[in-house]
């Protein structure tokens, strides 16, 4: 993404000379010659995180005797660069001005002047007055149609830099510029109102522009000191400002907007934090305004720079919703009475004593959470373990991601991904397996369509829909459910049969090779075919592409893992790219993509039943003696239960409390009405949350919790990255976060835990678990990030097994496979197939997103995609209510006819929070055989068509009814060729025409 | 058997806790009468107007430009001291009405804002034992800078 840092990377080595000014300089062959001047030139259109867009020219500089735009000269030996004279100087102003002709300053009363407006900044160095340029407003309206920002076409400078980020970054191709308008200006689809366009509001476009024209709505009115004034004292402002100009010059007025901007950091607080949402670990700083969240402002995340999705760009209504818990509750007398911190948890204490006595710990377990921090999974599973006395502890990576740990831990050793988001842009070939990358992993999906739309790299797409990343690929697979483990198996054998894996990989860095080859017998590519419903010459063509690409990478998500098969399936994808000898280097290997937040660091730091932190074995007495020792108490040998286990326990009346951190299994759970019964069943459930959840209203006690915002800790990404959140706010009333209550618990029970910051959990943790040996909060201070295992010293991993394997011999070992059919399989009563999964704009049920407006409006329930041959079978239209009956339950959803699902194939997204729309009402209690987690994704179900009038699935202001407008960048030849324009590279420089 | 319960007490809620956003609003209304009062009372003073000048020198300094911004801004603040000379301590609204003038009007806005953000920001400088205006240099640096308040 960053051309220029890669462009660094690639040509480190190769070091020229070039003289600037007179003075020699040395940097890497291929460097833009704008980043090596830094602030000696202008530049505003250029940004290094979008590369050279030129459209401003403010960069203008004379290179070898010719004007050239510093942004588009890259560095080479014996260059010849002046930046200085007046003849520059006055082509750079005259640029600058261009500039400020679209671009009205009234930067005092100006909402992005917060001292970091890089147009207000180009135009004081540049020395710009009223005079020098002479604005006058374009002809178009303000366009406010959309939630969450608004664009002024009047201040837009025209920079191009939206519409870079919209086309080259996020991918999403909504926005050009028409440069043969009169007037140019940014359009949406060709000339949509941007709320009714193909935007996903992943904010790049917003987060990027220099100036005003793109602002957040929530920075309208609340950045400045003046900006609140309104209207109408704003444009006397306005106007005085310009009045007072030609007398005082332009400066003073510089000078007294810079001095406000000063004043604005005195209440808006800027926090740098890590997004709640997905497990791409999106970072940025968060502006706020006492509780108001004013902005979200990405660019120095090591994951994601200046990108992120909607939900975390502008998710965050959530934080002040009117009910959030503020208060602990406990159930006296058939409802919910508001209680004090100690009553609370003196009720806890005494029941939970009352249990253990009675029953025995095994009869009490703790749900941690994987959207809590790494130091509260900790303390989750300290609590179970050496306070309580029981191995009974999970988190919801048993939903979802067990089984891609599974299939890493039997043939790599280490459960996470190979390496980082930036080897997925690297690899040659990217092959999606059950991945809707686009709208579960938007960050990722970004990084890697750049990369495809730059021809960096081919896109191979396994899965069932046909989504986003399956209309960009090269080759889209669309086998029947379950079956991917076949046509994976297929081409591996294919590849080894067609002496094409790599031998010299195989012989000194694999064992088991011999024993695979013979696993492989079954899948021929005849029977593949038949099995999958993938083309056998589809399947070849794959083999092909894997062969021909030096760097192949597989990503792999719940279209994997959430069947019963998920960790063989993970498996074979790993036995893939071992025969192929794609681990270990930059561009390689495996990446099970992680869905929350910290689902990686919940389980990473122990909150599992048979794990210690580190992934160490409960099994192992070497291990409970270590932990025992440090925690002064004797760590349990008895196996724990896992979530599933956990519920299936309540039922048989064996495990009599639950302690649940933040997690709504009463709902994301499958076959979510035995789950609910079960919580019914309960001597005590303690749920901590911001909301009364649905698993919530079973409670005996609820905890009202805090946001990531409102606290400190630690989250680990999808790329084994750990990273701080730092405070932004308190949380609000009693809220408080889990880390506090679970430390007052376990002093409540007994324990001497005397932690008073989390960053003493972390020293703990560190202090015994290997993998995290060198983390502390130290290293990890601001941007900075480990990725683990990070040794003693400090020195991390981005890119795992590049000498070794996480096996005592070093070696990866292939893992011998069977298929099996699904079980839940269509038939005469339930005839047809519902897959589910996440959507872009909300998060699993939607408890957090649903509570901000903009996407509440945009998507406010869900709906069930119906193919267009089958509405047409049953006379479905659009709009229309059905019910959806499983073996287990029935929902009530409208239809939303589209091309993305075939045949008999349904899809719906899992963001329904009560039961008459939960898909989870109907999802089975089968799961995967190796690690329990269910099987949502094998579900037969039969529709009913209701009477009751058509209504609107999905309003058709959604982003997917858009349509999209793809170009190469800002297509620069289109404002070149203008009449009006004029080249200042053509203008002269002492040798130039 | 614990039957699902639907209803919070409104005492545990958010809701009832007061809005900040409006507590904000209140707050900085407030912010902007006190410092409108002492505008007021101050400029009718000698020793207000040299406070007057300090404050544009110190805009100056912080703006890190020619004293011109300081006659520039002194200039600003004579009016509006002009603006305030018959005044007491007026409501927003009062104010409003107070300067007949648009031009007046319109620059005494500013002034009122900026003294009472340098009156939060100096409140908030002696707290932190620093002197007014010596808070952050990133502000009028070059720009980009994104700075953020955490470490
Ligand atoms: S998709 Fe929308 S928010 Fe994202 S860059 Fe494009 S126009 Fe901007
Ligand atoms: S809206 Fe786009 S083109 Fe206009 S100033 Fe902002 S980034 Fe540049
Ligand atoms: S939800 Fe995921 S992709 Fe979106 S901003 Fe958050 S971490 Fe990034
Ligand atoms: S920065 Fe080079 S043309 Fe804009």
């Amino acid at each position: 993404m960053d051309q220029s840092v890669s462009r660094r990377e690639d040509d480190a080595a190769e070091l020229v000379e070039f003289e600037v000014d007179g003075e020699l300089h040395r940097a890497a062959r291929g460097q833009l010659l704008v980043e090596i001047l830094g602030a000696t030139v202008p530049h505003v259109c250029y940004h290094p995180q979008l590369g050279s867009i030129g459209t401003c020219d403010t960069c203008l500089v004379e290179v070898d005797g010719a004007y050239a735009r510093a942004c588009e000269v890259t560095v080479e030996a014996h260059l010849t660069v002046r930046t200085r004279g007046v003849d520059l100087r006055l082509e750079r102003r005259r640029a600058g001005a261009a500039l400020l002709s679209n671009h009205e300053l009234y930067c005092t009363v100006c909402d992005n002047s917060n001292g970091d407006c890089e147009l207000h900044q180009a135009a004081w160095d540049l020395e710009l007055d009223e005079e020098a340029a002479q604005f006058t407003p374009k002809p178009y309206e303000v366009d406010d149609s959309h939630p969450f920002y608004r664009y002024d076409p009047s201040q837009c400078i025209l920079c191009g830099r939206c519409v870079q980020a919209c086309q080259e970054v996020q991918v999403n191709e909504t926005l050009t510029i028409d440069w043969s308008l009169p007037r140019p200006r940014v359009l949406w689809d060709g000339g949509r109102p941007a709320g009714e366009s193909s935007c996903v509001s992943c904010g790049h476009c917003v987060s990027v522009c220099p100036c005003n024209a793109l602002m957040e709505k929530s920075m309208l009115g609340r950045a400045g000191t003046l900006s609140w004034l309104g209207d109408r004292a704003l444009r006397p402002l306005i106007e005085l400002t310009k009045a007072t100009e030609p007398v005082i010059g332009v400066k003073p007025v510089f000078a007294l907007s810079d001095a406000e901007s000063q004043l604005r950091r005195s209440y808006v607080r800027r926090t740098k934090t890590v997004c709640t949402y997905c497990g791409v670990g999106c970072s940025f700083d968060v502006w706020t305004r006492g509780r108001e969240v004013l902005r979200v402002h990405p660019e120095h995340g090591p994951t994601n720079g200046i990108s992120t999705c909607v939900k975390g760009k502008f998710g965050w209504g959530f934080v002040n919703a009117p009910d959030r818990l503020v208060r602990p509750l406990v159930r006296r007398d058939g409802r919910f009475c508001a209680t004090s911190w100690s009553d609370a948890l003196e009720t806890i204490a005494e029941r939970l004593r009352a249990i253990i006595a009675e029953s025995g710990p095994d009869a009490v377990g703790v749900i941690a959470s994987s959207k809590g921090t790494n130091e509260e999974a900790y303390l989750a599973q300290k609590l179970a373990r050496a306070v309580i006395g029981t191995n009974n502890v999970d988190n919801c990576s048993r939903y979802c991601q067990s089984p891609a740990t599974m299939g890493l831990w039997r043939t790599v050793g280490y459960g996470g991904d190979a390496g980082s988001v930036e080897d997925l842009a690297r690899a040659d070939l990217v092959i999606l397996v059950g991945s809707n990358t686009a709208e579960s992993h938007p960050v990722i999906a970004a990084r890697i369509k750049a990369a495809h739309k730059q021809g960096r790299l081919r896109l191979v797409v396994a899965d069932l829909r046909r989504h986003e990343m399956a209309d960009r690929a090269d080759l889209f697979l669309r086998p029947r459910p379950g079956t991917d483990l076949v046509w994976l198996s297929a081409v591996t054998r294919l590849l080894i049969e067609e002496g094409r894996v790599d031998e010299a990989f195989v012989r000194e860095r694999v064992s088991g090779f011999e024993a695979y080859r013979a696993s492989l017998e079954p899948f021929d590519l005849s029977t593949a075919e038949r099995l999958s419903g993938v083309a056998a010459a589809d399947l070849r063509r794959l083999a092909e592409m894997i062969a021909s690409s030096p760097r192949v990478a597989i990503a792999w998500a719940m279209g994997v893992t959430q069947h019963e098969g998920g960790s063989d399936t993970s498996t074979a994808i790993s036995n893939l790219l071992l025969v192929t000898g794609n681990y270990g280097r930059p561009g390689t290997g495996a990446y099970p993509l992680r869905g929350h937040n910290n689902v990686q660091g919940a389980s990473d730091f122990g909150a599992m039943p048979s794990y210690l932190p580190g992934y160490e074995a409960v099994s192992d007495s070497s291990v409970r003696a270590k932990w025992s020792s440090l925690w002064g108490v004797t760590v349990p040998e008895r196996a724990g239960l896992d979530n599933h286990q956990m519920i299936d326990a309540v039922h048989a009346g064996a495990l009599r409390a639950l302690i649940v951190v933040g997690e709504e299994l009463g709902i994301v759970d499958a076959n979510a009405l035995h789950v609910q019964d079960a919580l019914r069943r309960l001597d005590l459930l303690v749920v901590s949350d911001l909301f009364l959840s649905r698993t919530a209203t079973f409670a005996d006690v609820v905890l009202p919790a805090a946001a990531s915002l409102e606290k400190e800790g630690t989250f680990t990404n999808t790329e084994r990255r750990i990273q701080r959140l730092y405070q932004a706010m308190p949380p609000p009333g009693e809220a408080r976060p889990d880390w506090e209550w679970l430390v007052a618990l376990a002093q409540a029970l007994g324990a001497p835990w005397r932690y008073t910051h989390p960053s003493e959990v972390m020293a703990e943790a560190a202090s015994a678990a290997a993998i995290v040996a060198g983390v502390s909060y130290e290293r990890l201070e601001g941007y900075a990030s480990l990725q683990w295992p990070v040794a003693p010293d400090g020195h991390d991993t981005p890119l795992l097994y590049t000498q070794r394997f996480a096996f005592d011999d070093g070696k990866a070992r292939l893992w011998p496979l069977e298929w099996h059919e699904p079980s839940e399989q269509p038939d005469e009563e339930f005839d047809l197939h519902l897959n589910n999964g996440r959507l872009l704009e909300h998060f699993h049920e939607g408890n957090l997103t649903y509570r901000t407006a903009g996407i509440e409006a945009q998507t406010p329930q869900p709906f069930v995609e119906v193919s267009p041959e089958l509405a047409a079978e049953r006379g479905l239209r659009d709009g229309q209510l059905v019910r959806l009956v499983s073996r287990r339950g029935a929902v009530r959803v409208r239809v939303l006819v589209t091309d993305r699902v075939r045949g008999r194939e349904l899809y719906m997204p899992m963001n329904g929070r009560a039961n008459h729309e939960a898909v989870n009402v109907l999802t089975s209690s089968a799961t995967d055989r190796a690690t329990h987690t269910p099987a949502f994704k094998e579900l037969a179900v039969r529709l009913e068509a209701l009477g009751d009038p058509v209504g609107v699935a999905v309003p058709r202001r959604n982003w997917r009814f858009g349509r999209r407008t793809p170009q190469r960048g800002v297509a620069i030849e289109g404002k070149r060729r203008r009449r009006d324009y004029r080249d200042p590279t053509r203008s002269g420089g002492r040798y130039g025409g | 058997m614990a039957e699902p319960l639907e209803v919070v007490p409104s005492e545990a809620l958010w809701s009832s806790l007061e809005p900040a956003g409006a507590r904000e609003r209140d707050r900085r209304l407030d912010a902007v009468r006190r410092a409108v009062a002492v505008v007021a009372e101050r400029l009718e003073t000698p020793a207000g107007r040299r406070g007057v000048e300090a404050v544009a020198r110190l805009l100056a300094v912080l703006a890190t430009t020619s004293p011109r911004v300081a006659e520039g801004l002194g200039r600003g603040f004579a009016r509006a001291a002009a603006a305030l000379e018959t005044s007491s301590t007026p409501s927003l609204r009062e104010l409003a009405r107070l300067t007949r003038s648009r031009e007046l009007r319109r620059g005494l806005w500013i002034l009122i804002e900026l003294i009472a953000g340098l009156g939060e920001a100096s409140a908030s400088a002696s707290r932190s034992g620093l002197p007014a205006g010596a808070a952050p240099r990133e502000g009028v640096t070059r720009t980009g800078d994104g700075a953020s308040d955490t470490p």
